[in-house]
């Protein structure tokens, strides 16, 4: 389905259509539910969290201004309703370190992943992201499966630049090496 | 950060695009419109009193105060607001009447009435010992 422009839903809904929020819902579930699924590990509680954010949306809409995109004020949203129940759940958000080690990426393990099938390649990062830590793996989703910029990132999740950085240097490491031990594992397996 | 790194930063995010985006339940939206639809109906208030009855009852409020202000003579103000005037209720006790009817049977019925009492006490006392012994 052809969407339109974010802005011209958010006025109609302004109006009072509820349907015009209907379809800003269809349009962005997907990214929503992600983001929320890449910080609480957790299908069930990730949809809850994602439902609760765009109803807050809903009533917090007429103080959109439209000076930011919509998507960096929802995911701002998102990110904010999930880190709060990911502290009530088990008080541990992770914290972020500053001391990054240096990344030793061996090529066999990026040629190896490289030549696996779509599917299985597909079904491997989201296993290494599920594995991540929730910040890690929430900074690297946004950065590259929404293409939101550092700034924007930093809008969404209040931190600073180093640290959205320093979450993405770290995020991209821990995510080689998490990949690297699935794969040890699935070959020492396959033996 | 060397071209190396910068290669790997590719790569990886060619995979994390690769791997999408997950897909939230088929009724997703469907759930939030349904409880911002419930949560608007059930905020609609109705006033108790209509704004017909409402002007009703100012106008009277206010043709009151209008009549008290404007059109009761300051000189009988001291005799209308006295205590006086008011009627406090009152008990009259030389006018008050108790009447308890005097209750009365005939012999036969109350001697019958003893009769039957002492036997059930008996009858009480020689089952209680039975109950006693089994």
């Amino acid at each position: 389905m052809p969407y339109q422009d974010d802005l011209f839903y958010i006025e109609e809904t302004k109006k009072g259509d509820l349907n015009a929020f209907g379809i800003l819902i269809q349009k962005h579930e997907k990214y929503a539910f992600t983001l929320a699924l890449r910080i609480l590990k957790h299908r069930e509680e990730a949809e809850e969290v994602a439902q609760d954010a765009f109803m807050k949306a809903y009533y917090g809409i007429h103080s959109f201004e439209g000076n930011s995109k919509f998507t960096t004020w929802l995911y701002k949203i998102i990110f904010n309703e999930a880190v709060g129940r990911q502290r009530k759940k088990k008080n541990n958000w992770d914290l972020i370190e500053n001391e990054v080690a240096e990344t030793i990426i061996s090529q066999d393990l990026l040629g190896g992943i490289e030549n696996l099938l779509a599917q299985e390649r597909k079904e491997l990062i989201q296993k290494g992201l599920e594995r991540l830590k929730s910040n890690e793996s929430a900074v690297l989703t946004l950065f590259y499966l929404e293409e939101q910029s550092i700034k924007e990132i930093q809008e969404i999740t209040s931190y600073s630049e180093s640290q959205v950085k320093i979450l993405l240097h770290r995020g991209r490491k821990n995510l080689f090496d998490i990949l690297q031990k699935i794969t040890n594992n699935e070959l020492i397996n396959l033996l | 950060m060397n071209k190396e790194e910068l290669n790997h930063q590719d790569q990886l995010g060619k995979w994390i695009k690769e791997s999408a985006h997950d897909h939230p339940s088929v009724n997703f939206s469907e759930t939030i419109i349904n409880a911002i639809a419930s949560q608007q109906q059930q905020t609609i208030y109705q006033p108790v009193i209509s704004p017909i009855g409402l002007g009703m009852i100012s106008t009277c409020l206010l043709s009151i105060c209008m009549y008290v202000l404007f059109f009761l003579p300051s000189d009988q103000s001291e005799e209308l607001w006295s205590l006086k005037n008011i009627q406090f209720p009152k008990i009259h006790f030389a006018e008050l009447l108790f009447f308890l009817p005097n209750p009365s049977s005939n012999l036969i019925l109350n001697s019958s009435l003893l009769a039957f009492s002492i036997l059930a006490f008996i009858s009480m006392l020689f089952w209680s010992r039975r109950i006693n012994k089994a």
